[in-house]
């Protein structure tokens, strides 16, 4: 359980306090949350939660599967290797079998590099989110002992809406900067791996046996 | 190994990655709400994750192709063979009268004439 979960009971109700506020009584013009609000799509609140509800182990976890799978996919190629020369199969048919097997055996190659490659994004992706979440949770941490968190969650409202609003756009900002600046370096994170990471699915050429001539339909 | 051999090899890595493939596919979508950076980020991995379990179920739907292929050949090659036994049965007991002798097709992945003489 890191900080940004430990925080989240507590700041669970300032922050929907928080877009309350915004929703009954907006922000002043020209107030930097309008820009944050329009970037990000979202009040401060379904910001925060959406950003605290991605978790490292999850991602790690991906990453461990698609490793796991990668071992797997390495088995699959060696059992797949010489094998119609196992067979002592000769002639066009069998060059034509080995020739669509090598297609399959350098897609299965790249499939596995590929796989590779998310695995290591989504493990840097995991170690980013424990990162970040620790400065989002700074962030909220610091906002929850601040003199506007006072003046949204008193029990007894002493402030005029204005005041409400201003203190509102106040958190909304604060937490809103933070977890864009969330989203940007995962996003940096993934562009860093995006070119290997993503390839073409397989256009695995039509069939060889049918090419040889030798294919009998029905 | 008899191409028999190498047809259940080859259904076997298909299975191998069509399991793999329906792994990936049980996990969810990466998901935000909103837009901007978030949304850019759950959909390039989302996509790079499809992606994925597109190119395994690309490559076993292949590698099942191939084995019924392989099948195919196997079945053609003994029909070849059992066809060249008969002929060759039937061109020895016209040469020899009323002695008979059994050619059988030896059924191997040469395709050849390839036939057992049985006294």
């Amino acid at each position: 359980m890191d900080a940004l979960i430990r925080l989240r009971p507590a700041s669970d109700g300032l922050m929907t306090c928080v877009d309350s506020t915004l929703a009954r009584h907006g922000a002043a013009e020209g107030h930097e949350i309008w820009g944050l609000i329009r970037r990000g799509g979202l009040l401060p609140g379904d910001a925060l939660a959406c950003a605290a509800d991605w978790l490292p182990p999850v991602l790690a976890g991906r990453a461990a599967q698609l490793r796991r799978q990668r071992e797997t996919q390495a088995d699959v190629s060696v059992s797949l290797s010489g094998q119609a020369a196992l067979s002592g199969w000769e002639g066009e048919a069998a060059t034509a079998f080995q020739a669509r097997l090598s297609g399959v055996q350098r897609q299965l190659a790249e499939a596995q590099e590929c796989g590779g490659t998310l695995a290591a994004c989504l493990d840097e992706l995991a170690d980013w989110l424990d990162s970040a979440r620790h400065r989002l949770a700074r962030r909220v941490g610091s906002t929850l002992a601040s003199a506007e968190a006072v003046t949204l969650t008193a029990t007894s409202p002493l402030a005029e809406p204005a005041t409400r609003s201003a203190a509102a756009a106040a958190i909304g900002a604060h937490v809103l900067s933070e977890v864009e600046l969330f989203w940007q370096g995962g996003l940096e994170v993934w562009q860093r791996h995006a070119a290997r990471a993503v390839s073409a699915p397989p256009a695995l050429g039509g069939n060889a046996f049918a090419a040889a001539g030798l294919r009998v339909e029905p | 190994m008899t191409m028999s051999d190498l047809a259940a090899r080859l259904t076997l890595a298909a299975d191998d990655l069509a399991t793999m493939r329906a792994e990936l596919a049980a996990e969810s979508d990466f998901e935000v709400f909103g837009r901007g950076a978030a949304a850019d980020l759950a959909a390039h991995l989302t996509r790079a994750w499809h992606a994925q379990h597109e190119r395994l179920d690309c490559l076993g739907r292949s590698l099942s192709d191939l084995a019924a292929d392989v099948r195919l050949a196997a079945r053609r090659y003994d029909a070849a063979d059992a066809e060249a036994a008969a002929a060759l049965n039937a061109a020895v007991v016209g040469s020899q009268g009323t002695e008979t002798q059994d050619f059988a097709a030896r059924g191997d992945a040469l395709g050849g004439v390839g036939a057992a003489w049985t006294p």
